[in-house]
C-alpha cells in the first residue's frame, strides 16, 4: 500500500516536473536567441506576464483557445519590440528598458483586470476550460510512462522540441551563424552589408513569440485563469537559466529540469509530510537561483562578447 | 568613434541635459498622460471625468495636499535609493525587498525596547536603515564575492524577504493575537512618526526626506565617496586606474542604496500604516525606481518626481470612489511615464547607455 503511494507521488511529481518546466523551457529557449544576438532583455517576466494576460483575456472573450494562443503570440512578440525599437534602434540602456518592460506589463494587465471584473461585477474572473493533455501514440495508459511522458500538453511537446530544433539553427544554419556573431562581432556582419538591427529585431520577434507562449501556457495549461502578478518571478527564472546553462540549449534544458523539479517537489510536500515551513519551498527556487548564480561564476566565459551593448556603426 | 561622443555627454550632463530635459520632460508628460488615456479608454471610463477627480483628489484641499505629500516621503527615499545605484551603474533592483528589510528590522527593535518617542524615532529611523543595508549589501557582497549579477540577486531576494515576513506571520511569530487577517499588532505610540502640524496628517517623515535629499546631493556632488560613484558609473576600468576599488563600491553603494530603501519602509510603516502585512509595502520599491530613472538620477527631480507621484496615488484613491476606476491605474500610468521617458530620451542628449563599449 505504501509502496503504491510513493510510486504515485513520483509519478505525480514527474510529471508535474515536465508541466512545470513547459514555460521556463519555453521562455529560455527564446530568449537564448535573443541573447545570442547580443541583446541582454531583461524584459522576460514583463514579456511573458502580458503573453498570459493577453491569452486570458482572449480565451475569455472568443471562447476558442487557439486564438487566445495567437494572440499571445502577438502579444509576445510587439512587447519584445518595445526592446528592439529602444535598444536596437536608440541605442537606449538594456537594463532600464527591460526594467520598463516589466513594470509596464505588471501595471496595465493589473489595471485591466481589475477594470474587466469590476465590469464582471467581482473581484476576479472566472477559471477557462484549459487545454486537453494528449494521449501521445496512444500510451498514456502505459503504468508510470504514460503519464509521465505520454499524456503532456502538447506545448509541452512544443517546447521540448524546440531544444534540438534551435539547437539546430544556431549551430548548423547560416543564419543561425548570423545571429551568433551578432553577439560576438557584430562589425563581421555590417562589414559584409548584412544588416544587424534587422537580425536583432528578428531574434527579439521570436523570443517575443516563445516568451508569449510561455504566458499562454501558464492560463491556458498550468493553472485555468489569470491573476495579476502571476509569473511570480518565472521570467527571472528564465534569465538565470540561460546563464546557468551557459547560453547553449542542452545545459539550458537541464537547467531548466532541476528549477521544475523544485517547483514540483514543493507541491508534493505537503502530501509526503516534509515538515518544514511552506514559505521555505515556496522560497527554494529564488535561494537556488541564486546559489546557481555562485556556482555559474565562472560561466561568463561563455557569455556572449557583446552581450548588452548597443551596436555603433564607425 | 561613437564610444568617443558618449563620454562627452556622460562627463558634463549638468547644463546641456537640464535644458534637454525641460523640453523631453515637457513632451515626455504630455505623451505619458495621452497614453494614459488611451489605457483608461480601453478600459471603458471617461477620460475627463477620471481625471477631474483625479487632480482634485491631490490638490482640491488641504488633506489631499497633504496625503500625496504623505504618499511622497517613501518615494523619496525608494528613489534616492535607485538614482544613487543607478548613479553608479549598479543595477540594483531589490528596493522591494529592502523596503520590507528595513520595516521589518525596526518593527522588531519597536517591539523589543520600551523607550520614550525622542529616542525610540532615532532608534526605529537607524534600524530601518540597517535593515535595508542588511539585504542590500547581501547582493553587494554576492557581486564582489562570486560574481553574482545584482539585478538577479536583488530580484530573488525580493521574493525571499516577504516569504520570511509570511513565515513570520503565519507561524504567529509576530502575528496579532486572535486576529484572522496576516498582520502584526499595531506599533507602540511612542515609535509612531509625530505629525508636523495639529490637524493636518502629514508626519515629520518630510523633514526627514527633505535633509535625506540635501545629503545625498551633498554626498554626490562633493567629497571622495560621490566622486567615486560618478567615476564608477562612467566607467568602471577607468576608476579602477583611479585607485577605486570596484569591490569596494559594490559593497557601499548597495549599503547606501539598501539603506535608503529601507528608510522608505520605515516611513510607510510608522508614519502611515502602524503594522505590517506582506502586502502593506508593495509596489513602492517599483515606483522607487521609475521615480529615480525618470529624475534623471539627481536628488532634486528625485524630490520632484516623488511629490508627483504622490500626488497620482492619492488623486488616484479618489478617483476610485469618484469615477469608479480602480486605483490599480496608478501602476499602469506610472509604468506608461517610465517607456515614455524612456524613449523620449532617445531623443535627447544625455543618453544612459553602458560605457563598457568602449573597452
Amino acid at each position: 500500500m505504501s509502496e503504491l503511494f510513493e510510486s504515485t507521488i513520483v509519478v505525480a511529481m514527474l510529471a508535474a516536473t515536465l508541466r512545470i518546466a513547459t514555460p521556463l523551457l519555453l521562455a529560455a529557449i527564446g530568449e537564448l536567441v535573443v541573447q545570442r544576438a547580443g541583446i541582454w532583455n531583461l524584459g522576460i517576466e514583463g514579456t511573458m506576464l502580458m503573453g498570459a494576460f493577453v491569452a486570458y483575456m482572449v480565451a475569455i472573450s472568443s471562447g476558442s483557445l487557439w486564438v487566445a494562443l495567437f494572440a499571445a503570440i502577438l502579444a509576445g512578440i510587439l512587447m519584445n519590440m518595445i526592446m528592439a525599437v529602444c535598444a536596437v534602434t536608440f541605442k537606449l540602456n538594456q537594463f532600464v528598458v527591460g526594467l520598463g518592460m516589466n513594470l509596464f506589463a505588471a501595471g496595465t494587465t493589473l489595471f485591466l483586470y481589475r477594470e474587466a471584473a469590476i465590469d464582471a461585477g467581482g473581484e476576479t474572473l472566472p477559471g477557462l476550460q484549459t487545454f486537453d493533455n494528449l494521449d501521445l501514440f496512444g500510451l498514456a495508459d502505459l503504468p508510470y510512462l504514460g503519464r509521465i511522458l505520454f499524456s503532456q500538453q502538447f506545448l509541452t511537446y512544443f517546447a521540448f522540441l524546440m531544444v534540438p530544433l534551435v539547437w539546430f539553427f544556431l549551430y548548423r544554419t547560416r543564419f543561425g551563424l548570423e545571429i551568433r556573431s551578432l553577439g560576438e562581432n557584430p562589425k563581421a556582419l555590417d562589414t559584409k552589408g548584412l544588416s544587424v538591427s534587422g537580425r536583432q529585431y528578428a531574434a527579439l520577434a521570436f523570443g517575443g513569440a516563445m516568451t508569449g507562449l510561455a504566458g499562454a501556457f501558464l492560463v491556458l495549461a498550468l493553472t485555468d485563469r489569470f491573476v495579476p502578478g502571476m509569473t511570480g518571478g518565472r521570467g527571472w527564472l528564465a534569465f538565470v537559466i540561460i546563464i546557468a546553462g551557459r547560453w547553449r540549449p542542452w545545459p539550458i534544458m537541464l537547467a531548466v529540469f532541476v528549477f521544475a523539479a523544485l517547483e514540483a517537489f514543493q507541491l508534493q510536500a505537503q502530501g509526503i509530510g516534509v515538515k518544514v515551513p511552506y514559505q521555505l519551498l515556496l522560497a527554494l527556487p529564488y535561494i537556488v537561483a541564486i546559489v546557481a548564480m555562485m556556482a555559474a561564476k565562472n560561466s561568463k566565459v561563455a557569455q556572449p562578447e557583446r552581450l548588452g551593448i548597443p551596436y555603433n556603426r564607425e | 568613434m561613437a564610444e568617443m561622443t558618449q563620454w562627452t555627454i556622460v562627463r558634463k550632463p549638468a547644463q546641456p541635459a537640464w535644458v534637454a530635459s525641460f523640453f523631453i520632460t515637457l513632451f515626455a508628460i504630455l505623451l505619458s498622460l495621452a497614453a494614459s488615456s488611451v489605457l483608461l479608454v480601453i478600459a471603458g471610463v471617461d477620460v475627463w471625468e477620471a481625471f477631474d477627480a483625479l487632480l482634485l483628489g491631490a490638490f482640491g484641499d488641504m488633506e489631499g495636499v497633504a496625503g500625496s505629500l504623505v504618499k511622497a516621503i517613501p518615494l523619496v527615499f525608494a528613489g534616492l535609493s535607485a538614482g544613487l545605484a543607478f548613479r553608479a551603474r549598479i543595477w540594483n533592483v531589490g528596493q522591494e525587498g529592502q523596503i520590507y528589510a528595513g520595516s521589518m528590522l525596526a518593527y522588531w527593535l519597536s517591539t523589543s525596547v520600551s523607550l520614550p518617542s525622542v529616542l525610540m524615532i532615532p532608534l526605529i529611523l537607524a534600524g530601518g536603515f540597517a535593515g535595508g543595508a542588511l539585504l542590500g549589501a547581501t547582493s553587494g557582497v554576492l557581486k564582489s564575492r562570486f560574481r553574482v549579477d545584482e539585478i538577479v540577486s536583488t530580484v530573488m531576494l525580493n521574493y525571499v524577504i516577504v516569504l520570511f515576513l509570511s513565515y513570520l506571520l503565519s507561524s504567529k511569530i509576530w502575528m496579532e493575537p486572535g486576529q484572522y487577517y496576516m498582520q502584526t499588532p499595531q506599533v507602540v505610540e511612542a515609535s509612531r512618526l509625530p505629525s508636523l502640524f495639529s490637524g493636518v496628517n502629514l508626519h515629520m517623515g518630510l523633514v526627514v526626506a527633505i535633509l535625506a535629499l540635501i545629503a545625498v546631493q551633498i554626498l554626490l556632488s562633493r567629497g571622495t565617496l560621490g566622486y567615486a560613484i560618478r567615476a564608477f558609473g562612467w566607467n568602471p576600468e577607468a576608476a579602477r586606474f583611479r585607485g577605486i576599488d570596484p569591490k569596494y563600491m559594490f559593497v557601499v553603494v548597495m549599503v547606501l542604496s539598501g539603506g535608503l530603501a529601507g528608510m522608505a519602509g520605515v516611513m510607510q510603516t510608522f508614519g502611515v500604516d502602524f503594522r505590517l502585512t506582506t502586502t502593506a509595502l508593495q509596489g513602492l520599491g517599483a515606483t522607487g525606481i521609475i521615480v529615480g530613472v525618470i529624475a534623471g538620477m539627481r536628488p532634486l527631480g528625485i524630490g520632484i518626481a516623488a511629490v508627483l507621484f504622490g500626488s497620482l496615488a492619492q488623486g488616484a484613491l479618489f478617483m476610485e470612489v469618484m469615477a469608479g476606476v480602480s486605483s490599480a491605474v496608478v501602476s499602469a500610468m506610472q509604468a506608461i511615464v517610465l517607456i515614455v521617458f524612456i524613449s523620449s530620451s532617445a531623443f535627447s542628449r544625455y543618453r544612459l547607455m553602458r560605457v563598457k563599449s568602449n573597452v
